[in-house]
């Protein structure tokens, strides 16, 4: 009984010393339904199985100059088999930079499909980020953060995500949660310190200039070691995204009213800065000028506001806008639509 | 009836049980020759070195702690205890006074014929016990070795035919049951906004400089209910890249002149 229980001490020592990390079994669970997009050779993006039919999601950046990819174009992508195989561009959502390729030649059931966290991430989680050089451990930060996309000024809502290093190709990286689920498509990078100084100082109206080298340097080393900060597209749009390029139509409908507005300096509510010609909010009598103080009986006090009520509504449903204009205060019923078909008009 | 009898087989298998061990359940007489084992086995290892703890230092330190009562007693209790493991798989329903009395005599005979080996049990079973207390329970460790205490259980291979998404819907539509689940998600009430969030500055850029087409009047979207939580706007740029070969963003902490399409 003795050298039993030795030998079981001896097997689990043994088996403690060969138990895999956590993030190489959850890269081998993803892998096979992982893409590494290739051209020229070389590894430029990732795309992975959103549906069993050989549908996969990419980031735009991944599949062709950024912001333009063109439906039909072939892409080629090699599977983690290493068998290579061409992929048809079908169908990119302008307003998340994400593209949906199709695999040429593709045998259902073969793979996992991989689906969106239907989860929050919690904070100070690790993630996995399959990035073109591989899998890659990163550190979930915080859900939510605001982003705005230029040119189009369009928001979409962000996760931050912490990775070691700073070299690291990470574009069109995707982030995936200890269940491998998808919670994340990497789309942008934190510029560099000086990128930030130059950015600020152009807002600013500055020529540049400002931090010594000496100090710059001091400031960008300075901490635990090299980090990248990087965003990815959260999980609500994804699922939005993904819902929309399974759909037969592979359209993604992201709501919208037809208007731009901005904070309002004069106080409360939001200020209409203009209105898109024959939009919903045209058609409702909303004009430039105008101060939104209310959406379906919800006080509006910044654009922020405005945004994510709008984020939330379904196309096809109407919202009640309050707005003010110079002394007077009306109401009115505008209709939610889908971007895309705002865009075809 | 059947409980006297038992005693009776007890007393002819084993003799007088002594007071306290007597008035004692079988259980709790496990558990109390249990723990005192590794009381005194844990008392007589306090002054060895860790480095220097083998299976036979750690036997002779359990025997060495007992007095020769204590042996008897504790190989009297491990006499019930196997006779009590004998009958564990015995349903009730078919437990006999017959067979508890094979069982318990079989047991006790065995015993008789190789006392050395109930002795290796129980040391055996000590050292168990302590090793077991040491590697998942002790101090400083607070986690087994083997299992991550983070690590969460990765299915290799998931059914295809699964919903898209993790959250399991009632719509055999896989598209329709995506798109309820959005519209779940997106009903949520929104969060209360935060007094920080209302922020004003300078522009970083004027919208008056922008002409209005039909691209930039592309839809909104926007986490509302989670944004309000953190103050600024990351601006990305789709038409600079880093070297990370991600688009650039930039972090601004105002946005009041910021203009936003919905």
């Amino acid at each position: 009984m003795v050298s039993l229980f030795v030998a079981a001490f001896a097997f689990q020592q043994a088996a403690t010393r060969q138990a895999p990390p956590a993030e190489t079994v959850l890269w081998k669970s993803v892998e096979p339904s992982v893409v590494a997009l290739v051209r020229n050779g070389e590894t430029v993006g990732v795309a992975a199985l959103i549906h069993d039919s050989g549908l996969f999601l990419a980031h735009s950046s991944a599949v062709g100059r950024p912001g333009v990819q063109t439906p039909g174009k072939q892409v080629r992508g090699r599977l983690a088999s290493g068998t290579e195989t061409n992929f048809l561009v079908v169908t990119s959502d302008e307003q998340t930079q994400l593209t949906l390729l199709r695999a040429l030649y593709w045998e259902p059931g073969t793979r996992r499909v991989l689906k969106v966290s239907g989860h929050p991430a919690t904070p100070n989680v690790e993630l996995l980020a399959v990035t073109v050089a591989g899998p890659k451990s990163g550190e979930f930060v915080a859900d939510g953060r605001a982003g705005l996309m230029r040119p189009s000024l369009r928001y979409v809502p962000l996760s931050e995500v912490r990775m070691e290093g700073t070299d690291e190709h990470l574009g069109g990286a995707f982030v995936f949660d200890s269940k491998g689920d998808i919670v994340g498509v990497l789309g942008a990078a934190l510029a560099t310190e000086e990128m930030q100084k130059s950015v600020s100082d152009q807002a600013a109206g500055f020529g540049g200039g400002g931090l010594s080298g000496a100090v710059r340097n001091a400031l960008n080393t300075f901490g635990p070691g090299n980090q990248t900060v990087a965003y990815a597209l959260g999980r609500e749009v994804l699922q939005r995204v993904v819902a929309g390029f399974v759909s037969p139509s592979h359209e993604v409908q992201h709501p919208t009213i037809g208007i731009f507005f901005k904070s309002n300096p004069g106080g409360r509510g939001v200020l209409v800065e203009s209105v898109m010609s024959g939009s919903p909010s045209a058609i409702a009598g909303i004009h430039a000028g105008d101060v939104i103080t209310q959406v379906d009986g919800q006080a509006v006090n910044s654009p922020i506001e405005l945004a994510a009520l709008l984020f939330r509504k379904n196309v096809g449903e109407s919202v009640k806008v309050q707005y003010s204009r110079g002394e007077r205060t009306s109401v009115t019923d505008v209709k939610v639509v889908s971007g895309h078909d705002e865009l075809r008009r | 009836m059947k409980n006297k009898r038992i005693e009776d087989i007890l007393r002819d298998a084993f003799g007088e049980l002594d007071g306290d061990l007597g008035k004692m359940t079988e259980a709790e007489r496990t558990e109390h020759e249990k723990a005192r084992l590794i009381c005194e086995g844990l008392r007589s290892l306090a002054a060895v070195p860790e480095h220097q703890l083998s299976n036979e230092r750690l036997h002779s330190a359990i025997l060495a702690s007992m007095t020769p009562a204590e042996r008897a007693e504790h190989e009297q209790a491990l006499r019930i205890r196997e006779g009590l493991l004998a009958l564990r798989d015995v349903p009730e329903c078919q437990l006999s006074n017959e067979r508890l009395q094979d069982a318990i005599l079989s047991s006790a005979v065995q015993s008789r014929r190789s006392p050395s080996w109930a002795l290796a049990g129980a040391v055996a079973c000590t050292a168990l016990v302590i090793v077991a207390y040491q590697m998942f329970f002790s101090p400083g460790t607070g986690a087994s070795p083997v299992v991550r205490e983070d690590a969460v259980p990765v299915p290799f291979e998931q059914p295809i035919s699964e919903p898209l998404f993790a959250k399991a819907t009632e719509s055999s539509d896989p598209v329709e049951a995506v798109r309820n689940e959005v519209r779940a998600e997106l009903n949520r009430p929104p969060a209360a906004a935060a007094d920080g969030v209302r922020l004003s500055g300078e522009p970083s850029y004027r919208s008056d400089a922008r002409p209005l087409d039909p691209y930039l009047m592309q839809p909104v979207s926007f986490d509302a209910e989670t944004a309000v939580e953190v103050e600024g706007i990351v601006v990305v740029d789709s038409g600079t890249t880093t070297r990370n070969g991600a688009y650039m963003a930039t972090e601004l902490a105002s946005y009041g002149e910021v203009v936003i399409g919905g």
